[in-house]
């Protein structure tokens, strides 16, 4: 299986008042062809940033300051030239952001904007691009597309918006798609509905998706691959199967403890509830503050991703005992 | 067991424009019992943050009873009208927004505590910190400012806010919502906490049904301004629903790949409660909707022992059997 | 208070037109407190035999028509222009606040009233309002103060007003209402000290607005009258005199004004980044 996209080793920061804010710290994952990831952080864990530095819209003061992005094969379009870049963006890999209605131009109607993102990569004629938007409207089941084509984004519900974005970020066919939290602020019933179409959406036309989110229910329940992030860097990856059956990261299993429907097990555990700045990162592993396990080595040397089985990588000096701990558990269970 | 709280025949409308009216509530009933916490369920726009704001009097209701402690809330003079609110407070959905932002954490207890006048300097400064104490704040951390504490620590502060003039009851709007996973779980475990060792009654706003799941004892659950359902947990979480409960639970992702989801769905989205149809409010969408559903709105009807649903279907379960106009 | 003042000075430190203004506005407001230790000339006698003298060393911005030292007068004039724009627009700060807090929190018949009022008075150029208030009331500088106070205020309350009905809503403030507070507790104590920022910014930049309307009011005759030193009327006796080549009469009361007028705004363009939550 090719790659679709690769990211290595990126670092991006944002320069601000009292110093140097690390968000992303030494980002580094690869999504396959037709493979689902889901990028899974709390608020401040840097994973809108990763999205943001993969799409090249870090703004001033942010600064992506090291890092390889690399689209399909061989090309790292952090090297490239501004103009260059664009032509990948959007064609190649799109973006689904959350508050949808925010991200359309309230002056123009759905449809022109689908119509001018089709224009803007190709040669297509705008007589063209609308049958194609109308088309699309239609495809990501909006009713009525004729007449939705000239609705403008206020006319329009949460999820309608975002089904308005989701054609919007499908009209170029691209090979990778991102969903950076898509359905935060929508209802249940229609974050279900807005998941069930990106799902379809991407298997139907052979895409590949990286579904960045803080809800760990939506990636169990449709992605094949998790990786955690912490502080700008993954700190666990894994096969969903395997990692929802034994998480290793003390992380990543203070947040499965943490759901409502895990409470009240004796395995409880939840993390302390202390701020991590991005302004001064902690010594040695990231997760030392907050982890109920830290022995002096955590504070002192930060770990490297490393495998604990198969797919199944960890970013902690301890994964191993943790890992054999985890698996009995699990074996005790079944 | 006498009611805590009892709200019969609660309407709200605001006007929407011209001659057109906003139907928030739509005539429910509740009752709540001491020491219980009653969930409360619906996506936005069900009104079921309004529910909360009638039952507290920061909204007045257009129709409707709401008797607190057997008392009328709503026609009785101000005077008792203010002693019964020191006994009603409620929690946020974003902790942020709902503390002053150029409040201290101790003067935003303080201030709330101070309204009872009875009460001395130094009682005052005792209760505050004990209250602080409860909800694990620690003293560093009184006199900072909402934007210097984690979002965990700002919702600790929404909570010994309404906990430090010692309420029966609190309308817990959200409360978690806006909080990362980890975070959340502690501030639940907190509200139990809180509620075992005061006997206080929660009414539990939230669309997030695994956290109604834990907390509550009884659920409702409403859609476009109606209890659509009600009845004890396992009864809604596994028994016969309503056709709109059904979906809601169809829709939750659980964090566990094992499990499949089920595919029942309703068509589109909640429609605008300005100047609503006839009939059930869910028929729109509904897959079972037939021609009645269209016309006659649905009574509430008792399926089980506490057990109450809105749908015409539903005599039909209670026989047992797939009657489908028996109950007409 | 100290932390304050840290990071005020931090701030200050790199804001160069902030410097600038506070330069300004510290160095006029020590003339103007100084003047009589600095001052020549007693700014109101007349010295006939002096009269008209361009710039020289003996009076370094000239002298007028009845021979009064210009530069004297200048500095003097600081004490009644400052003071009057100054106490015009705190007076008027303080009623915008009070009335917008009032306006906005009881919306309804109370709230409209009192908005349909200030729509009334700023229906009329501030300047030809402020004429005829002081044609009724009569030119004395308590009266200038009190009509710049009322020509301004409706621009605070429309300010306060507006922050409060965006607050009102906070659930901060629900909390309160919750929790039983009294509506005197909520305005004053919730409310008021997260309405302020808007109307403290426009109020320093207005000061400088308010210097200039008191010098226009004395200008066309309407305000401080003449052997008081005061720009306004320093410009009018000394504008004709620009005709006949005596232009220093009308110039260093102008370049005054404008030195005042600038070092205040800049200033409120400081506090309106300064005073603003989110920069820090």
């Amino acid at each position: 299986m090719g790659s679709v996209l690769k990211v290595e080793e990126l670092y991006t920061s944002f320069q601000v008042k009292q110093g140097e804010a690390k968000v992303v710290n030494g980002l580094s994952f690869e999504v396959k062809e037709g493979q689902l990831l889901g990028l899974v952080g709390e608020s401040g864990s840097g994973k809108s940033v990763a999205a943001a530095s993969i799409m090249g819209r870090v703004r001033k003061p942010g600064v992506i300051k090291s890092g390889r992005v690399i689209y399909g094969e061989e090309v790292d379009i952090l090297q490239l030239p501004e103009d260059k870049a664009r032509a990948y963006r959007g064609k190649e890999i799109s973006l689904i952001a959350a508050n949808a209605r925010g991200h359309l131009n309230p002056l123009l109607t759905v449809g022109d904007q689908i119509v001018d993102t089709c224009i803007a990569h190709g040669t297509m004629k705008k007589k063209e691009a609308r049958a194609i938007a109308v088309e699309m409207l239609k495809a990501v089941g909006i009713p009525d597309p004729q007449r939705r084509f000239y609705s403008y984004p206020h006319e329009l519900s949460g999820g309608m918006a975002q089904r308005c974005m989701i054609a919007m970020a499908l009209v170029n066919s691209p090979r990778l798609l991102i969903a950076d939290d898509a359905t935060n602020g929508l209802d249940v019933t229609v974050q279900a509905q807005i998941m069930d179409l990106i799902i379809q959406m991407i298997k139907t036309r052979k895409m590949s998706g990286v579904f960045i989110t803080h809800d760990l229910g939506v990636v169990a329940q449709c992605c094949d691959e998790i990786a955690i992030m912490y502080c700008g860097q993954i700190v666990e990856q894994a096969a969903v199967g395997a990692f929802y059956d034994a998480p290793c990261h003390p992380y990543s299993v203070d947040l499965m403890g943490s759901l409502p429907e895990k409470l009240g097990d004796d395995s409880q555990r939840g993390s302390k509830d202390t701020l991590v700045s991005p302004l001064c990162l902690p010594s040695g592993c990231m997760y030392h503050p907050r982890c109920r396990d830290a022995t002096k080595l955590c504070r002192m040397k930060m770990p490297e991703l490393c495998q604990v089985s198969g797919t199944h990588w960890v970013r902690c000096h301890h994964a191993k005992q943790l890992a054999e701990k985890g698996g009995a558990k699990d074996g005790g269970i079944a | 067991m006498g009611a805590l709280l009892e709200v019969k025949g609660l309407r709200k409308e605001f006007a929407a424009g011209g001659r057109k009216k906003l139907t928030a509530i739509n005539g429910i009933d509740l009752q709540i019992c001491p020491g219980e916490t009653f969930g409360l369920i619906g996506e936005s726009g069900s009104g079921k943050s309004t529910v909360g704001r009638c039952v507290l009097d920061l909204l007045k209701p257009t129709d409707g009873k709401i008797r607190y402690k057997g008392e009328d809330l709503i026609h009785c003079d101000l005077h008792k009208k203010k002693k019964l609110r020191r006994e009603m407070q409620m929690v946020f959905q974003d902790p942020y927004y709902s503390l002053n932002p150029r409040s201290t954490t101790w003067d935003t207890v303080y201030e709330t505590l101070r309204v009872d006048k009875c009460i001395g300097q130094r009682e005052l400064s005792e209760r505050v910190r004990e209250v602080l104490g409860s909800v694990c704040i620690k003293e560093e951390e009184y006199g900072k400012y909402p934007h210097q504490l984690s979002a965990g620590q700002q919702q600790r502060v929404g909570i010994a806010r309404a906990i430090v003039a010692r309420p029966n009851f609190i309308v817990l709007d959200e409360p978690t919502s806006s909080l990362d996973v980890s975070i959340r779980a502690e501030i639940i475990g907190l509200l139990g906490e809180l509620q075992k060792e005061m006997g206080v009654a929660y009414l539990f706003i939230s669309h997030d049904l695994s956290t109604i799941k834990y907390l509550c004892h009884r659920v409702a659950v409403m859609y476009l301004g109606s209890i659509v359902e009600y009845g004890s947990v396992p009864q809604i979480f596994e028994g016969h629903s309503h056709p709109y409960s059904k979906a809601l639970l169809a829709s939750v992702m659980v964090a566990d790949p094992k499990v499949e989801r089920s595919s029942y769905k309703l068509a589109g989205e909640i429609p605008s409660p300005i100047d609503l149809p006839p009939g059930c409010p869910l028929a729109s969408r509904c897959p079972e909707a037939t021609e009645v559903c269209r016309k006659k709105e649905p009574d509430m009807i008792q399926v089980e022992k506490g057990h109450f649903v809105k749908c015409h279907k539903a005599s039909g379960w209670m026989l047992g059997e797939d009657g489908e106009e028996k109950s007409l | 208070m100290k932390r304050f003042l840290k990071d005020f000075l931090f701030m200050l430190r790199k804001d160069r037109q902030g410097q600038i203004g506070f330069a300004i506005v510290l160095l006029v407001l020590l003339l103007g407190v100084a003047a009589p230790a600095i001052v020549p000339y007693d700014p109101v006698r007349t010295n006939p035999a002096d009269h008209r003298m361009a710039p020289c060393l003996a009076h370094f911005f000239g002298t007028d028509e009845a021979g009064m030292d210009i530069f004297s007068r200048c500095i003097y004039a600081i004490r009644i222009d400052v003071f009057i724009g100054f106490s015009g627009t705190m007076l008027s700060l303080l009623a915008g606040i009070v009335l917008g807090l009032l306006a906005g929190y009881y919306e309804g018949v109370f709230g409209e009233v009192v908005m349909r009022i200030a729509d009334l008075f700023q229906a009329f150029p501030a300047f030809i309002l402020a004429m005829a208030l002081v044609a009724v009331l009569g030119n004395n500088m308590q009266n200038i103060i009190f009509v710049i106070a009322f020509v301004n205020a409706p621009i605070y309350l429309r300010f306060v007003r507006g922050e409060v009905l965006a607050l009102k809503s906070r659930p901060f403030v629900e909390a309160s209402h919750a929790a039983g507070m009294s509506d005197t507790t909520i305005m004053f104590r919730q409310l008021l000290p997260n309405s302020l920022r808007p109307a403290l910014v426009q109020a320093s930049v207005n000061i400088g607005a308010a210097i200039l309307l008191t010098a226009g009011l004395s200008f066309i005759g309407a305000g401080v009258s003449v052997p008081t030193p005061e720009w306004g009327s320093m410009i009018s006796t000394g504008a004709p005199l620009i005709l006949t080549g005596q232009w220093w009469c009308a110039f260093f009361p102008g370049v005054s004004i404008a030195f005042t007028v600038l070092g205040f705004a800049f200033v409120g363009d400081f506090l309106r980044l300064y005073l603003n939550p989110e920069r820090r």
